[in-house]
């Protein structure tokens, strides 16, 4: 059982679950797709959790943590690494820019998650 | 230090994110195109099971009983010719399209055929467990290699439900050394009447309908922020990947594939014309993307190999697969002809293989791949000629035997697609067919 009963079936069946049409041996698929990449754009799994009303950014937001700890927050809940200057520095010039602090972490989340490297190394 | 960059934001703006892969309307993805083919796009409706020639399109009235089967065959448009009495629509319309009758590959176990008949070559071993995906790319990804997509969002190579066949043991219908940017774009799930609802597969839609300036503002960040390099990108995953994202942003920039999929925009009456069944639907589906422009559209009709009629063929023809298959193609035949469409885009029927020309012991017949028919029409063909005989009994080619490949260098050739085009593969090249000439009496 899946410790998340309102897990998305179609994230799972992008992710490569067979499709269990038939009893077979074949193998599941284990190669990327064009649905895998538009669920991590576009799909409710991630943009869900990223704006989840009682979720990290929520936190952050409520306790008034400053910009530039939120970013390493961030950055060390997704990719498990502390920013590069010119990384904080892009990310700290695009929240100031935000009229909504929630809104930009959200954003910048997203993108981290969107990235190659937590696709591919995470 | 003030920050004399402009602003991304601004950059964005000038820019144009939604301009993606395409620059000045160029796809720079497509490497070639012949200039103005007859056929802009291709209809691949995909039997899969293996449909008897005997029992369609092939009648064999004088045979012996236990040959010809227990269908009679009537008179269709064409004078002389006739067809199972169970394909009333298609027999009325028969100046419409082409039978071939004598198509062959002598390729009998379905995971071989179906990769011969979704690729032009053969898979020797072809199997479910450890060969069940393409040893050559299929018909839609070199399409989609050489053609691109028609406009920005919108995938040049749909596969309507998915790309799987034989109830999903095998994938044949992928790209495989073209690399995962050529693999089809599943549709997904089809309605299986014409009452249910159709609903929007959400990954098109994104997510509580963002604003554009927020989603362009996400995008402009990915851009900045993701400067990983993997060196050693062997299995080409991360270039495969990259070029989905691409595609997958240009799709949510530009919503056409949102709008081509969505079934729920026809009416209850154009859903029932189709018939209010899976076929009827996913044919109604084909015209859809058509219209939007798709190059190459693969139709499966069948789920788990439905045509594959070892036992009790006859009643599964005559109740769950010929009506249905009868009205849904007439149907699409009709409607690309009232649109307009019909003469730009390539329609074919196709099988695997046909089937046993002596009925076995449990009323059915098993796999035949010596001779079978194919119906072809429409993206520049003549029309209205019942090509090629079988002998006698629908065992072998008697006139004008056509291999196989030859209907897909029919195909290749009406999409303006040279099939002695070479793509390296391990150092070697493949070429797009390696055997196979255009039809002459159809083109």
């Amino acid at each position: 059982m899946l410790p998340d009963s309102n897990f998305p079936k179609e994230f799972l069946d992008a992710f490569g679950r067979p499709r269990r049409v038939v009893t077979c041996e074949c193998k599941r698929s284990d190669t990327p797709s064009m649905t895998q990449a538009l669920l991590m754009i576009s799909g409710g799994l991630l943009n869900r959790k990223v704006a989840y009303s009682n979720g990290r950014i929520a936190k952050l937001v409520k306790a008034n943590t400053p910009a530039d700890q939120v970013v390493d927050e961030l950055f060390l809940c997704s990719l498990s690494r502390m920013p590069t200057t010119e990384e904080k520095q892009a990310a700290l010039a695009e929240i100031a820019t935000a009229s909504s602090p929630q809104e930009s972490y959200e954003d910048f989340l997203w993108t981290l998650l969107n990235t190659r490297e937590f696709q591919f190394n995470h | 230090m003030p920050n004399t960059q402009p602003s991304r934001r601004a950059f964005l703006q000038a820019s144009g994110v939604a301009a993606g892969a395409f620059v000045g309307g160029q796809n720079v993805f497509a490497e070639s195109t012949n200039a103005n083919p007859p056929a802009k796009r291709a209809i691949v409706l995909f039997l899969q099971g293996g449909c008897s020639q005997l029992d369609t399109w092939d009648m064999k009235p004088d045979a012996p009983a236990e040959y010809r089967g227990e269908f009679d065959s009537i008179a269709t448009a064409t004078p002389g010719y006739r067809l199972c009495e169970h394909m009333p629509m298609l027999a009325a319309r028969t100046n419409q399209f082409n039978v071939l009758r004598s198509v062959h590959h002598g390729t009998p176990s379905h995971e071989a055929a179906i990769h011969w008949v979704l690729t032009g070559y053969d898979y020797p071993g072809a199997n479910t467990t450890t060969k069940n995906r393409n040893d050559k790319p299929s018909v839609g990804s070199f399409v989609a290699k050489v053609k691109g997509p028609s406009r920005p969002g919108l995938p040049a190579y749909f596969c309507v439900p998915d790309k799987g066949q034989l109830g999903d043991r095998v994938r044949y219908a992928d790209s495989h050394f073209l690399g995962m940017a050529y693999s089809p774009f599943e549709s997904g799930p089809i309605p299986v009447d014409a009452e249910s609802p159709f609903r929007v597969p959400q990954p098109l839609v994104m997510f509580r309908d963002m604003p554009v300036t927020r989603f362009g503002d996400r995008q402009g960040l990915l851009q900045q922020l993701d400067n990983f390099k993997r060196d050693a990108d062997a299995s080409g995953m991360m270039t495969g990947m990259d070029q989905f994202r691409r595609t997958a942003l240009e799709m949510i920039n530009h919503p056409v594939t949102q709008a081509a999929i969505d079934l729920s925009k026809e009416t209850r009456g154009t859903r029932q014309r189709y018939g209010s069944n899976k076929f009827g639907q996913r044919a109604l589906m084909a015209r859809r993307l058509a219209e939007a422009g798709v190059p190459f559209t693969l139709v499966n009709l069948a789920d788990n190999q439905d045509w594959d009629t070892h036992v009790d063929n006859f009643n599964a023809m005559k109740t769950r697969l010929l009506p249905l298959l009868d009205r849904a193609v007439a149907t699409l035949l009709d409607e690309l002809s009232e649109r307009g469409l019909l003469d730009s885009t390539l329609v074919a029927v196709v099988s695997e293989f046909g089937r046993t020309p002596k009925i076995n012991n449990n009323a059915g017949r098993d796999h035949w791949s010596d001779v079978f028919s194919v119906i072809l029409t429409g993206g520049g063909l003549k029309t209205g000629q019942v090509l090629g005989t079988s002998n006698a009994r629908a065992e072998i080619p008697q006139d004008r035997p056509i291999h196989y490949n030859d209907v897909l260098a029919t195909i290749y050739r009406q999409l303006g697609i040279a099939t002695d085009r070479v793509f390296m593969h391990e150092g070697r090249p493949v070429p797009i067919l390696y055997q196979g000439t255009p039809i002459p009496e159809l083109i």
